[in-house]
């Protein structure tokens, strides 16, 4: 069985939020990517939006243990801002030339397909995630408590009081009204 | 726990924060390899827990980002990232990047409107509609008083409020709804009398009630009171945006 990349620590440095490998991440691969995106049009804000929105969509699965880097996580960033700036020039100009080629030192020829694979996995969770958010915030106040307490793993008890439901019953019947309002509103979003 | 959507929905809640005891766990996934609806559906929460745990995390990633972006990315490391901290405004920067062109162009939108007209407490006397059927008992009172507030019919749903109130003091969603109803009616002494209590204890209705306040200063000309108010409501609550926007109105 192939064991994971040593970069497998900057995938589990993202689920814990540690900052000193965050700032690690940042620092040296922020060149290359401005590099990058300056030779395919665009700027150099372009490619910090771009490394900073490829750098939340890794995290979207980087507590899932099935997400395994076996290629260096440079490959996997790139990949992903890569994919995500010939999206945007897709929107922009359909007519862009972009020069597509991958830098050397994201040479990913060998592990090709798994990193295109996590990063594939990594944009459909982001925007999941992001349709999820969308439509969380249009849910009432009440509501939001309320799933977030669950979530919390906040007593029922407790809840009912905190949000001044008459009983268990009744916080029941308004969770499923808002769990099912957020369903419908998420697949509005993520069609 | 005898009522049957109480029960599935204490399961379900179980099984997506994993302390569902090992033999419910079983018996629920034999019932999902069975019914992919169901199994759909639980996924789907899944998410939505995941979504709700890691939100804070979420934002405080951005943060860091978009600070690590205003330095240059090389400064010496700090500490850890602090799990818990609450949100703050540079946490909300990057958010939902689709929706950054269409609220750059509500801003934009926003701002000729701000230079051209005069403020208007319409634009920010905007209630979520109230759903306080089934927090109690008396379903008929709760339908009436839902009812007549969400068809704005405010002068009608304060004494229906009041009479609720009796019953359920305690209620701090009824409070609320009641200072917003007073406020709907121009009262805005009385509002501040209703909300008093609610704005300085903490519970999840506490910015709501702050904003409202905040509103009927404003109103009462008391300018600088609304805009210490103002500034008490967090970047992590839903009414920041508006608080700010009027902030910088005032």
């Amino acid at each position: 069985m192939q064991a994971p990349h040593p970069d497998q620590r900057f995938i589990t440095a993202l689920c814990k939020g540690e900052e000193s490998a965050i700032r690690t991440i940042y620092r040296e691969h922020k060149p290359g990517i401005i590099h990058w995106v300056k030779q395919n049009k665009g700027q150099e804000s372009d490619a910090l939006d771009l490394l900073q929105d490829a750098l939340l969509a890794i995290f979207e699965k980087s507590c899932d243990p099935q997400f395994t880097l076996y290629a260096p996580f440079g490959a996997l960033l790139f990949t992903i801002v890569k994919n995500k700036w010939l999206k945007k020039l897709g929107k922009k100009s359909a007519i862009m030339e972009v020069r597509t080629g991958t830098p050397e030192e994201y040479d990913t020829s060998t592990e090709a397909n798994d990193v295109l694979t996590l990063a594939i996995q990594a944009e459909t969770e982001q925007s999941r995630q992001s349709a999820l958010g969308r439509a969380f915030i249009e849910l009432s106040p009440l509501c939001q408590q309320l799933l977030q307490a669950q979530s919390a793993g906040v007593a029922v008890e407790q809840s009912v009081t905190e949000l001044g439901f008459s009983n268990a019953n009744a916080l029941y019947q308004r969770k499923k009204k808002c769990v099912d309002r957020w369903k419908t509103l998420f697949h509005q979003y993520h069609q | 726990m005898s009522d049957p959507l109480e029960e599935q929905e204490a399961i379900l809640q179980a099984y997506v924060n994993g302390t569902l005891p090992e033999e419910q766990r079983q018996i629920l996934e034999a019932r999902m390899a069975e019914d992919p609806e169901l199994s759909m559906d639980i996924a789907l929460r899944k998410e939505m827990h995941q979504f709700i745990r890691k939100n804070q995390q979420r934002g405080q990633l951005q943060e860091l980002l978009s600070k690590l972006e205003s330095e240059g990315g090389s400064s010496t490391p700090s500490a850890e990232l602090k799990i818990g901290a609450p949100p703050t405004a540079g946490q909300k920067r990057r958010l939902w990047i689709p929706a950054l062109a269409v609220a750059a162009t509500i801003a934009l939108a926003l701002f000729f409107w701000f230079t051209l007209q005069p403020l208007q407490v319409a634009d920010f006397a905007n209630p979520t509609p109230l759903a306080l059927i089934e927090k109690g008992t008396n379903q008929s009172l709760e339908t009436q008083i839902e009812s007549s507030f969400n068809r704005g019919a405010y002068k009608e749903t304060i004494p229906l409020l009041q009479k609720y109130l009796k019953e359920q003091p305690k209620d701090p969603l009824a409070t609320l709804y009641l200072g917003i109803s007073l406020f709907q009616t121009r009262q805005y002494s009385l509002t501040l009398n209703a909300l008093n209590d609610l704005i300085e204890t903490s519970s999840p209705f506490q910015s709501e009630a702050i904003y409202w306040t905040a509103l009927a200063h404003w109103q009462l000309n008391a300018i600088e009171q609304s805009k210490l108010l103002l500034q008490k409501i967090p970047p992590s609550d839903s009414r920041y945006q508006q608080a700010q926007k009027l902030l910088k109105a005032l």
